[in-house]
């Protein structure tokens, strides 16, 4: 045998985890190193002192922001749900050229700047920007469309909707149109056949991208600072405003490190509740 | 797939083997401003002469950031080695152990002018921040706000209004609204300023950032009324838009050159700071940003129909009201963490 089969044999018994070296070598250094930093940062480093969690926990509108950002979310994964099912169900039943073209319209924002798209909605949402414009010519007074909740709301959904569409889409394309057909087959209504066939099946799509949507959402920054006109206060803004306003790195890293432990929570409460597994297809 | 710690063991070998040390890179000499139009005017008017006087390559970057600074100064890994900051930074900064000590023998402290002989900073511009309003709304000085008694007055001037998104210079135009006379501000009573900010807080449409989204609001027709800074305001005047600004009540403040603790290039700051404080290299400035210069041999070089927009020209100095630098220096960081709450709560 030749030294390169044996070598090879002797990867292939670790099933292929060494190839994964240059992937850790990136995670390590620009993820993992960094995230425990800050973590340590929020400790005061060596000292082991919680007086910076002690602090947040003793005002209120720590609480508020809190509050705020899980509420934001929330609405954000709704509109995000409820605007991206149809549109992926849409995409699954073309074909050919017409899903190419329909997926490049999905995938166009991707290729454009995060920040360009949010400053487009201040075009269109300011007092006298399109949107009141239009209201205008029918008599309604300029409505307050910029610099609130509901315009980071609209921002974010913005972007975060092909998340959605594409987590569902994916899952649609997978499913074997002869179960459809089956139950129509059997007697079933059209409703019927949606809502105890096709639905269930596409909830692994629907959970990743309600998963994936809401935690985007809850560490979401240029969003609510932009749109947000200094009013909404989404923890993200605030760990900045404690970084560069206040100099205070402990606080902005007690910050931090509570939003990953709340990420991680709703994580694990989902994979308690539907299980990770779902994710990918698999019941429990 | 079955991780096995063998497996997990042989990966992370790799990843270390593959770990080189980085080596360090010879970087040039770099200053680092506010950037907008500000920081342009700079490249024009300071770099480009004076990397031609000191023979040497001048990089400068944008946005002096306080935070950024007490990173690099406390991990050693100094990126900038002059900032252009607030003079109120220099002693905050200072505090901190951010900046290295002047050396007053390599510069003339007049240079610095009013400022004059700081520790750790050398004054190089003054401007001013006040009420900006809409010139379509308000044509005429006459029916325009006058006072920061008029900002406050939403039954004599309703409107959608803005104010900066951070605690630096309300507490003066609050107690200026208030009542407070210009010679009794300081020190700032804080707690009447917070008062007074309570009762305007609803008509604040959107908190702007420093300092050319308060031009935007303004030019968009967002708001009717914010603060902004004159060189900014003179700017977007000529490029036509309808941006007013008042200086009855306007603070008056100035920017230094600091050297940020532990930069390699000290000498090469020091001499860099001298060049551009020479009243050419000021005055040139003042021409292209309505600066007003600290250098006082630099306002004569200043071409007239410029000089009379100064803010440090004498009829707007006389309106104007000096920013105290010591008092911010030493209450800012407490403040921001309350402005913080103070904008969080409804």
């Amino acid at each position: 045998m030749t030294t390169a089969w044996r070598w090879g044999a002797r990867l292939q018994r670790h099933n292929g985890v060494p190839w994964l070296a240059p992937f850790l070598i990136v995670f390590a250094f620009f993820y993992a190193v960094p995230l425990a930093r800050m973590i340590f940062t929020s400790f005061d480093g060596v000292n082991l002192d919680t007086r910076h969690y002690r602090y947040l926990a003793g005002e209120e509108v720590y609480a508020t922001v809190a509050l705020l950002t899980v509420k934001v979310s929330l609405y954000v994964t709704a509109a995000a749900l409820i605007i991206g099912y149809p549109i992926a169900y849409y995409l699954s039943r073309l074909r050919g050229s017409a899903l190419t073209i329909a997926l490049a319209f999905v995938l166009l924002p991707f290729w454009t700047s995060v920040l360009v798209r949010n400053y487009a909605w201040f075009v269109l949402l300011a007092r006298r920007g399109v949107i009141n414009s239009l209201l205008a010519g029918i008599g309604v007074g300029p409505l307050p469309l910029l610099f609130n909740t509901a315009a980071v709301v609209i921002g974010m959904s913005y972007v975060l909707v092909p998340f959605m569409i594409l987590s569902i889409f994916s899952v649609m394309r997978g499913i074997n149109p002869i179960y459809v057909k089956a139950s129509a087959s059997l007697g079933a209504s059209r409703i019927e056949t949606f809502w105890r066939v096709f639905f269930p099946l596409t909830l692994p799509g629907v959970y990743a991208g309600v998963l994936l949507v809401f935690i985007t959402a809850m560490g979401f920054f240029i969003t609510p600072a932009l749109l947000g006109g200094g009013r909404v206060p989404m923890i993200a803004v605030l760990i900045e405003s404690q970084v560069r306003g206040v100099l205070n790195f402990g606080v902005g890293s007690a910050l931090g490190t509570l939003l990953l432990a709340g990420v991680l929570a709703i994580y694990y409460a989902f994979d308690r509740v539907l299980g990770v597994d779902a994710l990918f297809g698999q019941k429990r | 797939m079955t991780i096995t710690f063998r497996s997990a063991a042989l990966a992370f070998a790799l990843c270390a083997i593959a770990v080189l040390p980085a080596r360090a890179q010879e970087r040039p000499f770099t200053v680092v401003h506010y950037g907008g139009t500000f920081g342009q005017a700079m490249r024009t008017a300071y770099f480009d002469p004076a990397e031609k006087e000191l023979g040497i390559k001048i990089v400068d970057t944008s946005r002096t950031d306080m935070a950024k600074i007490k990173a690099m100064v406390q991990s050693g890994n100094i990126e900038w080695d002059v900032a252009n900051v607030n003079t109120l930074e220099v002693g905050r900064g200072a505090k901190e152990g951010l900046w290295e000590a002047i050396d007053w023998s390599v510069i003339d402290p007049k240079v610095a002018g009013p400022v004059g002989k700081l520790e750790y900073g050398v004054a190089f511009v003054g401007f001013s921040i006040g009420l900006a309003y809409n010139t379509k709304k308000y044509p005429s000085p006459a029916t325009a706000p006058a006072s920061w008694a008029d900002f406050w007055d939403v039954k004599k001037f309703p409107g959608p209004r803005a104010l900066e998104d951070r605690v630096r210079y309300q507490l003066e135009f609050a107690l200026l609204a208030d009542g407070v006379a210009p010679d009794k501000l300081y020190p700032l009573d804080v707690e009447r300023a917070f008062r007074k900010l309570d009762q305007i807080k609803p008509h604040i449409v959107a908190w702007a950032k420093p300092p050319v989204q308060p031009i935007e609001l303004i030019a968009s027709g967002e708001v009717d009324m914010d603060s902004a800074f004159n060189n900014e305001v003179a700017n977007a005047q000529q490029r036509g838009a309808p941006v007013g600004l008042q200086f009855n009540g306007a603070l008056y403040t100035t920017n230094s050159w600091v050297i940020l603790k532990g930069t390699p290039n000290k000498a090469k700051a020091m001499q860099f700071i001298r060049t551009v404080t020479q009243p050419a290299y000021e005055a040139r400035l003042a021409e292209l940003t309505y600066f007003g210069p600290m250098n006082p041999a630099a306002v004569p070089l200043v071409k007239p129909e410029v000089r009379k927009n100064l803010p440090t020209e004498a009829e707007n100095l006389k309106r104007s009201i000096a920013l105290n630098n010591e008092w911010w220096a030493a209450n800012e960081a407490a403040l921001i963490d309350r402005w913080n709450k103070w904008l969080l709560q409804k």
